[in-house]
């Protein structure tokens, strides 16, 4: 069984293997690039390279921000890359064998059809996880110092643990459109299903738990229009309470403090008006929690279509 | 002894079709059975249920007296070849070989090889490229290889040129001698199967008609030709398979036993051919389970 899984799916895994490969490679060396870029700007900043000519330091600053910012338009359309798994390892899994007609070679061997799928999804399931693990890691590293994946829809599905578990949903869902019947028919089905099943999470994602809200006063406030991430963790919304409680928009809080020099409140101008800041986040601790709430979903659901693939295939397949 | 094949009340559905429907049977072990009918008749749904690739819709059905289910002890006793000789069109000569070594613990593959060598096959070009009857003879040894004690034929000769059937024929023949097993082999062409088979079944519209030694069949069986107007002094219990009546003459198939006939009846043995052909064109006729009587 390990000879014909490997004997059948073998340019399919090694397809994806060199992509993952080149994607990998890409990274590693542009995260290289940006990470003696930024040595050069901390020398920089702190003096003990006073001796340096600016224009060094401003080189390494726009290196620092570009390899930065095609790092992640590259990670962005890696969200993709589990696409191939469900497309090319997934989808023809069973379909090609019912639209070859070989299932009835296969199915009559001394091999239970159960032992058959346990075999192939297992050895498939295995190397989509470690693919998804490797690409994780690789993308954990690059991005540091660079981008925070909490909070961050392009990032967090593909750091840490995460995409190991998002592979192997990957690979599942293309064997369950697979019993379909028709190869290509899975593949398409495949191609558009996932996306979708991707969107829904990044709408599902901030609700995993219920998000946690801080009162803070001048000293402790974000300023300015608050990014989506930030050192505290991952923010939904930034409002305003004032004396009686009554919430505030930043513009209406603006307009409360009258400061010419600035269109949100200011740390001063909570101080003289009593106005407090609430913030509506997920603190940074959460991060481990969401990767495994994802990952729980992600492998319930790849069980749950291992269950029905395991019922079809081992009795009501044709 | 056990039958090989042993089914009750048997029916597959298709959504609402039947492909076959009521069909009881007990086929002997040691046997070469012929399955004939006309297309659609049910017979690929037969021996797909026996091979355990369609799970029966009603009915139950035993092989070798257990019931069919997804172990390898069930699976090793039977071997399958389809319609199409279903390869994995990839997969080289010599990949097959593996393939059903890997699969098979008792997998001959001395025995595989040495045929292959004989049949002047080439191991390294993929299936794909080899011709109808060049896959039909690797697709027979893969399933000879496997050392099956059942050994089911859907159509294995149905694409092939008469050359290429005689060989694939000669093939077969020479390994059920080798090894004794059973065989069950489905067709259309009868004169496929003539000189082979030692048991027929034939299956019309999804029922079994007939189920029964060929030698039997033969001596029981006679056509008879006389008067139009004899055909009511034809002992009322004869079981008549066909009857047709040309002009003043009428011709008659019947089973007939040790019925006595009146002298103005003709009595001729029949052919396997003629046989098979009345059963097939009344489809309400039937040897199964019981004599019946027309009229």
């Amino acid at each position: 069984m390990l000879w014909l899984t490997w004997r059948q799916h073998r340019w399919q895994l090694i397809g994806v293997a060199v992509v993952v490969a080149v994607y990998c490679g890409y990274l590693v060396y542009a995260g290289l690039q940006a990470h003696q870029a930024s040595q050069v700007l901390d020398a920089c900043s702190s003096g003990s390279g006073a001796g340096l000519p600016s224009p060094s330091c401003e080189s390494a600053s726009s290196t620092v921000n570009d390899v930065h910012s095609s790092m992640i338009n590259v990670v962005t359309f890696g969200n993709l890359l589990p696409l191939a798994v469900g497309m090319f390892w997934g989808a023809p899994l069973i379909s090609r064998e019912l639209e070859q007609g070989t299932y009835r070679l296969t199915f009559t061997q001394t091999v239970s059809r159960r032992r058959w799928l346990a075999v192939k999804l297992g050895i498939l399931s295995g190397a989509a996880a470690l693919l998804g693990t490797v690409t994780g890691a690789v993308v954990s590293w690059s991005q540091q110092g660079a981008n925070e994946p909490f909070g961050d829809d392009r990032l967090f599905s593909q750091a840490g643990a995460v995409p190991a578990a998002t592979w192997v949903f990957a690979l599942l869902t293309g064997a369950t459109l697979g019993l379909l019947r028709r190869t290509t028919a899975a593949i398409a089905v495949t191609l558009v299903a996932l996306p979708l099943v991707f969107a829904g999470l990044l709408f599902l994602r901030p609700h995993y738990l219920p998000p946690a809200e801080r009162l803070v006063g001048g000293s402790a406030m974000i300023q300015g229009e608050a990014p989506s991430n930030d050192p505290r963790g991952w923010l939904f919304s930034v409002s305003y309470l004032d004396r009686t409680g009554r919430e505030l928009s930043p513009s209406a809080a603006g307009t409360v403090c009258a400061d010419p020099a600035n269109t949100f409140p200011s740390p001063q101008c909570l101080d003289r008006t009593g106005l407090r800041q609430r913030i509506v986040y997920h603190p940074t601790d959460r991060y481990p929690w969401f990767q495994l709430i994802e990952m729980g979903i992600l492998l319930t659901a790849a069980g749950a279509m291992a269950l029905v693939i395991r019922w079809r295939v081992s009795r009501h397949l044709v | 002894m056990t039958p090989a094949i042993e089914s009750r009340d048997l029916g597959r559905r298709y959504r609402r079709t039947w492909a076959l429907r009521g069909c009881t049977l007990a086929l002997p072990e040691g046997r070469v059975i012929a399955l004939v009918g006309p297309n659609g008749a049910g017979k690929s749904t037969l021996l797909n249920l026996a091979a355990g690739l369609l799970q029966p819709s009603e009915g139950t059905l035993r092989i070798f007296g257990e019931p069919l289910d997804d172990r390898p002890a069930a699976l090793a006793r039977i071997s399958y070849m389809a319609q199409e000789t279903a390869l994995y069109p990839t997969f080289t000569v010599a990949e097959l070989l593996t393939f059903g070594r890997r699969l098979n613990p008792g997998w001959d593959d001395r025995w595989a090889r040495e045929r292959l060598s004989r049949l002047r096959l080439p191991s390294d070009v993929p299936a794909g490229r080899l011709s109808g009857g060049q896959r039909a003879q690797v697709a027979l040894v893969l399933a000879l290889a496997k050392r099956p004690r059942l050994l089911l034929l859907d159509e294995p000769l149905a694409s092939l040129d008469p050359v290429a059937r005689h060989d694939v024929m000669a093939l077969l023949m020479e390994s059920v001698a080798e090894a004794g097993m059973t065989v069950v082999l489905s067709s259309h062409i009868i004169s496929d199967l003539v000189d082979t088979c030692d048991w027929l079944v034939t299956i019309n519209q999804g029922r079994v008609q007939v189920s029964g030694d060929i030698d039997e069949l033969l001596a029981t069986h006679r056509l008879l030709t006389g008067p139009r107007e004899a055909l009511d002094s034809l002992p009322p219990r004869l079981p008549v398979v066909a009857h047709t009546v040309n002009g003043r003459q009428a011709s008659v198939l019947a089973r007939i036993g040790a019925h006595r006939l009146a002298p103005v009846w003709t009595v001729n043995e029949v052919s396997l051919d003629e046989l098979v052909l009345c059963y097939l064109r009344q489809p309400a006729s039937s040897a199964l389970p019981g004599p019946t009587s027309v009229r």
